[in-house]
């Protein structure tokens, strides 16, 4: 039995600005484990509300609470879940409450709490949590709201300010630095491994930009064999990708498999195979597909998904004034809801 | 010697503080706006290269042969090869940022070469006289100097794809590295070059060696030892490309040493002189006739 306290709006998470990549792997869950936590956590007495947020970047706990815990004890309770406690969020996370909330909620719809700032994926991914946590009846009026007004917020934001504009994507940069490589991407044999959503958009981007010779490998033959038909690709079994991995030029992974799938001492024996070819690896997947040590190989240049946000966001100072116009209007946006949640739950009470 | 009241040295000078300005002002023009003119750079390098053409020509009217009788003489010659191969494959081949990496080196170069006048000491008794000019010997010693030049333009390319992988490794993204070319374009472009360059020098050794034939008490067996020694060197390292046996790191940190080595033994070349009788010439006294 739920009490009647002033409901609290809070978020308990962590992204790329509090932990880099390392640490976030550690605590990017499966599907499964990320429903567990948001039946445990709506199993808890305190919690009337919540949507999880699982990215590459971040693990962000929504929810609402009638305060009959303190956000301290629902911090502990979070911490303490077994699927994180033996992760680094625990240790690097933040709690933003009320207000603070809203903004960040804002924030995070317009893409300016994004790692590669103005992205427009992360709405996507917003309105996937938020419509699985709706199905799952794990939403109220607040978070419902909130969502709602962050979708309208971001959208408002994208087209009022010029935050998206020359903005860079990941598939961008790795075309970019595979140019610097290579110099003719359209030579280049290209293998993508895994065939979920980041394999079909870099797909497409490899397309685009000319590219022909692209190979598919990934644990999902049928997955595999309908992206491979769709961009006229090839396709070769994943227990067999690595022994083929020194006929390419450009690797690209982004599998969901929990460990590494490609090696260091894979690669130093595709490498002495082709001593006169660089390898380019691009790795997507969090956690990562790639052992990281294998960037010390000669003839062999690894980026992950950081390294290429932190090249994307190096043109970041040509749209410092647009961020700055945006932070402002999410500011206005943020305070007028939150205006208007008060004054609804004010004339709630005297009703 | 001098041309409208202007001594050779002084369009030797002017040459150099084109090609130093021209560094500046695109090495300024990249810390600042991220981006330099490829058109400056030429333009720069052009003028520089006429001025340092004028002198040049001065220089060998003094003498009647190429001017390559001192260290400063070799120096200045290399870099103008190395400003006219620049010159004339920039139109066809556009190898990015090649232009602000020669202008550097030409600049650098030049400045040391008139900074320390010891280098441009008169020459010695052994040069050949003006009567005894002969057109193999000089055509031996232009082609020679013209294949270090290329050799030079090897080990700049090289520079450019240790520093592009470089870039590369480190994740950097901005300034110069924006405007290297590809590392594989610059391997296969090494690949090319080292080629061209050792067929030079062998092309400018057979032409030495028709002068030495008919005059072998003149063969300087040293210097002869020393420069074929240099082209083994080269092909060896061109030919462990060739199949595979050195990475296209290696083989850059490999014609750097090369050249280096081939620019040292300049030095030692210059000391192993045959004794032959001849009047020496004084260029300070040249110069203020």
């Amino acid at each position: 039995m739920k009490s009647k306290n002033e409901p609290l709006l809070f978020i308990i998470g962590s992204s790329h600005e509090q932990a880099n990549l390392e640490e976030r792997e550690t605590f990017s869950l499966k599907q499964d484990e990320a429903d567990t936590l948001a039946n445990d956590l709506m199993n808890n007495q305190s919690i009337e509300e919540c949507i999880i947020l699982n990215t590459c970047n971040r693990l962000e706990i929504y929810a609402v609470s009638d305060q009959t815990h303190s956000i301290k004890e629902l911090h502990e309770f979070i911490c303490s879940h077994q699927v994180l406690a033996e992760t680094s969020f625990p240790k690097y996370n933040y709690t933003k409450t009320q207000t603070d909330a809203i903004e960040h909620t804002f924030k995070l719809s317009s893409g300016l709490a994004s790692q590669m700032i103005g992205e427009t994926e992360i709405l996507g991914q917003m309105k996937q949590a938020y419509t699985k946590a709706k199905q799952s009846k794990h939403t109220g009026k607040t978070l419902i709201r909130l969502f709602e007004k962050s979708f309208q917020a971001g959208k408002l934001i994208r087209t009022q300010t010029d935050i998206s504009r020359g903005q860079v994507s990941i598939g961008t940069v790795a075309l970019n630095l595979a140019n610097r490589i290579f110099g003719k991407l359209q030579d280049s044999r290209i293998l993508l491994v895994g065939s979920g959503e980041v394999s079909e958009k870099t797909a497409q981007a490899l397309k685009t930009k000319g590219v022909t010779d692209i190979t598919v490998s990934g644990r999902s033959k049928d997955k595999t064999d309908s992206l491979a038909e769709k961009f006229g690709a090839s396709s070769i079994h994943f227990e067999n990708f690595k022994n083929q991995i020194q006929h390419f030029d450009i690797v690209i992974t982004s599998t969901s498999a929990p460990d590494l799938i490609i090696d260091t001492p894979t690669l130093q024996k595709a490498i002495k195979n082709r001593p006169n070819r660089p390898l380019f690896l691009i790795d997507l997947a969090v956690p990562r597909d790639i052992e990281e040590s294998s960037a010390k190989i000669e003839n062999v240049y690894l980026y992950n998904l950081d390294a290429l946000a932190n090249i994307a966001n190096e043109n970041i100072a040509l749209r410092k004034s647009e961020i700055a116009k945006a932070t402002q209007m999410i500011k206005a946006q943020a305070w007028n809801y939150w205006l208007q949640a008060f004054r609804r739950s004010m004339f709630q009470k005297h009703q | 010697m001098t041309l409208f009241a202007v001594s050779e040295k002084f369009l030797f000078s002017a040459a150099t503080l084109l090609f130093g300005i021209g560094f500046l002002y695109n090495y300024f023009q990249l810390k600042s706006k991220g981006t330099y003119s490829h058109t400056f750079t030429y333009l720069f390098l052009l003028f520089g290269f006429v001025l340092q053409s004028i002198a040049l020509y001065m220089r060998a009217l003094v003498i009647h042969a190429c001017p390559l009788g001192n260290t400063f003489e070799i120096l200045q010659f290399i870099i103008w090869s190395l400003v006219l191969l620049f010159l004339l494959i920039r139109p066809v081949i556009k190898i990015k940022a090649l232009g602000l990496f020669i202008i550097f080196i030409t600049s650098l170069a030049s400045a040391i070469s008139l900074l320390i006048p010891s280098l441009d000491s008169p020459y010695s008794p052994y040069i050949h006289t003006i009567e005894e000019s002969n057109p193999f010997i000089e055509l031996h010693a232009s082609l020679a100097i013209f294949s270090y030049a290329i050799y030079m333009l090897l080990a700049i390319v090289s520079s450019m794809l240790l520093i592009q992988q470089w870039g590369l490794k480190k994740q950097r993204f901005q300034g110069l590295f924006r405007h290297l070319p590809a590392v594989q374009k610059l391997d296969s472009i090494a690949n090319v070059l080292v080629w061209i360059a050792s067929l030079t020098l062998f092309v400018g050794i057979l032409f030495g060696s028709f002068y030495w034939n008919e005059n072998p008490e003149t063969v300087p067996l040293f210097k002869l030892l020393l420069t074929t020694f240099i082209l083994i060197l080269y092909c060896s390292v061109g030919i462990f490309k060739h199949y595979n046996k050195i990475t296209p790191q290696k083989q850059a940190i490999a014609y750097i040493v090369l050249f280096i080595l081939a620019i040292l033994s300049l030095g030692a070349v210059q000391t192993d002189k045959p004794k032959i009788l001849s009047p020496s010439i004084n260029f300070e006294s040249t110069l203020l006739e």
